[in-house]
């Protein structure tokens, strides 16, 4: 797989061609709001470059707001009708890498083997994921202190590097091979390539927390202090999981509108006092303390437990947005520093 | 600023050392140079954590209904969270003797998102009330500020219409707006019933209308415009906007005004012969 290069001024025209054969998906600038992912026409000026805070892409794959099923009384008796998406070729461009990587979590929880989910299935089965390295990491990512970013360059289908006038186009997988285009890119030169380790090197000099990151799923424990502390300042808002790349909780509920149900998934989280409430009143977490640990447990200890990947992928978001400033890197850096004669690996 | 925050401090220290109070609320160096987080001083030893800069912006008054309860809590504040402090006793979920205001003058905070990226928190920069409403003690003076807030909202009926649809769309009911206001301290939110179900959590337009307007009538009278709200909205709904329409209303035709001490109960806690009927408020 040969590398490529595209100049910025030819991505209008290559999300043209692209538009041919894929519904692009690209985050789009909003008035005093992150950048969403929405399904982009040709014209449109998404932001490529990564620059820019974003929503999630799992607000895409997931949405916050999604019709499961409709039933419906007409003169003929009860329809049912399934809504589940269109499974056509899509490709999402202008990832961060540690939200692709966020993305393999989700695939991990939807697309379990036991069972997989028919809505996030047609949205993702055909999808190419195209990554971006920006010219700067973001001040508040982590992404190296949590896991083994070489790796997550190998689980994207193309990656993107900005190289100021230019991006270098890093084919990953087989199907990433669809998003060169020969007549608008040409071959990356050596330079280009020099340019291009040195983007990536920047963003291996993100802050490295100080501790090991086995550490992560094996000293973080379930009565340790600091989820008091935390919980006492911790207001119960879901940014921190709603924000989040890989959070994927979701609620269900049934809507009825006049002899019409709707079924319908929205996002729930773990964060919220009703999440765990039983039907018949009692709630198993009913302070703030065992929710803010469920949340760091889950990402760090049960979803690699089980998954065999870390449910965090350090794009910060949480750290930049929590209303209170609790910060999930000093978190981690207190709990799991204990041992720090072994090299962060 | 150094100065004020050595004062804090020492008061801290003293209300702690006569057991005045079983802790003190203030705000704590941040995990990042350009934030602030709110700490639990429980030991007079322990004071040194309490900060004061322009990042001090959290609205310490709502942790109160819950942590002072059935104790003395020492708590630093600007003037802003001092109303609050004042609806909460007005509206009995804090007795006054149970909490211990060490009150400071205020210049504006500062919303930070990143290193390079901080405004003046939008409320502040309308804010009239600088001066400490009540307190126990009280430590620097206000300083006015000179920028004003740009009227964001369009007038024509239309307009606003179309301005508050694209704002509702962004939301994504995360309900920090709600969790952060001091006001906002029901036990069980009516977006959280689910018999009878006010508002569902789609986050679709049509329901984050209903939960703003809701909220916002809920707190008509109440709402003391820190400006809190709108400065934790991880997408940028002005939601303080809506609040501060609601404020003027309530000022026009109740010659009220939240967080106001002369005031023995809440707006709509009280009857007066001359009230307005609330049905006209429609046109």
């Amino acid at each position: 797989m040969s590398d490529k290069i595209i100049s910025k001024s030819e991505i209008q025209e290559y999300i043209k061609a692209l538009a041919e054969k894929f519904t692009v998906v690209a985050p789009m600038p909003r008035r005093d709001a992150p950048a969403e992912f929405v399904e982009i026409n040709s014209g449109d000026e998404p932001i490529l470059d990564g620059s820019q805070p974003m929503m999630p892409p799992k607000d895409y794959l997931l949405p916050r707001y999604e019709t499961l099923l409709k039933v419906d009384r007409g003169p003929e008796g009860i329809k049912i009708e399934s809504t589940i998406p269109e499974d056509k070729p899509r490709v999402i461009l202008g990832v961060w890498l540690p939200d692709a990587q966020a993305i393999q979590v989700l695939d991990r929880v939807f697309l379990d083997k036991n069972f997989v989910d028919p809505y996030y299935a047609a949205r993702r089965r055909n999808t190419l994921i195209a990554a971006v390295i920006p010219r700067e990491p973001r001040w508040s990512w982590f992404c190296a202190s949590v896991d083994d970013v070489e790796e997550w360059r190998e689980n994207v289908d193309a990656i993107f590097y900005d190289l100021g006038d230019r991006y270098f186009v890093e084919p990953k997988s087989e199907k990433g091979q669809a998003l060169v285009n020969a007549s608008i890119m040409t071959e990356a030169s050596n330079e280009d390539k020099v340019e291009k380790d040195k983007v990536w090197q920047r963003f291996l000099e993100q802050d490295i927390l100080p501790f090991a990151r086995k550490a992560l799923y094996e000293q973080l424990e379930w009565d340790n202090p600091i989820w008091a502390e935390i919980a006492q300042k911790c207001l119960g808002c879901g940014i921190c999981s709603y924000m989040c790349p890989s959070c994927s909780c979701f609620d269900i509920r049934d809507d009825m509108h006049d002899i019409c149900i709707e079924r319908y998934r929205c996002r729930d989280t773990c964060q919220f006092e009703d999440f765990t409430l039983m039907g018949a009143g009692h709630n198993p977490r009913s302070t703030q303390l065992p929710r803010s640990r469920q949340r760091l447990l889950h990402k760090f200890k049960y979803q690699h437990e089980q998954f065999g990947v870390v449910g965090c992928t350090g794009c910060g978001r949480c750290v930049e947005l929590c209303p209170v400033n609790v910060d999930i890197r000093d978190i981690l850096s207190r709990t799991c520093a204990n041992d720090t004669t072994e090299p962060v690996a | 600023m150094s100065e004020i925050e050595n004062k804090i401090r020492e008061e801290a220290r003293k209300a702690l050392e006569s057991n005045e109070v079983a802790l003190v609320i203030g705000w704590g160096e941040g995990s990042v140079p350009f934030k602030t987080t709110p700490v639990f001083v429980e030991k007079a030893d322990d004071v040194g954590k309490l900060v004061w800069n322009e990042f001090c912006v959290n609205n310490l008054a709502v942790y109160l209904p819950k942590i002072a309860r059935d104790r003395r809590v020492g708590i630093v504040a600007k003037p802003c969270d001092i109303r609050s402090i004042v609806t909460l006793i007005q509206e009995k979920q804090v007795k006054r003797e149970n909490v211990f205001i060490i009150g400071l003058g205020c210049g504006g905070v500062v919303d930070a998102t990143g290193p390079d990226a901080s405004t003046p928190r939008q409320m502040c920069l309308v804010c009239k009330k600088r001066e400490p409403a009540i307190y126990d003690v009280i430590i620097g003076e206000a300083v006015p500020l000179e920028e004003s807030r740009a009227n964001i909202v369009p007038e024509l009926p239309e307009e606003r219409q179309k301005y508050w649809v694209e704002q509702f769309s962004k939301c994504i009911r995360c309900y920090a707006c709600r969790q952060i206001c001091p006001a906002c301290y029901c036990r069980l939110c009516f977006a959280d019933r689910v018999e009878p179900r006010w508002t569902s959590r789609k986050a679709t337009v049509d329901e984050a209308w209903m939960f703003h307007a809701t909220r916002v009538m809920h707190l008509a009278g109440r709402c003391i415009q820190c400006g809190e709200c709108e400065r934790v909205c991880p997408v940028g709904v002005p939601v303080a906007e809506l609040a501060r329409e609601m404020a003027e209303v309530i000022k026009e035709n109740y010659n009220y005004e939240a967080g106001d001490p002369k005031e023995t109960a809440p707006v709509l806690g009280q009857f007066r012969e001359n009230d307005v009927d609330p049905a006209q408020h429609i046109e």
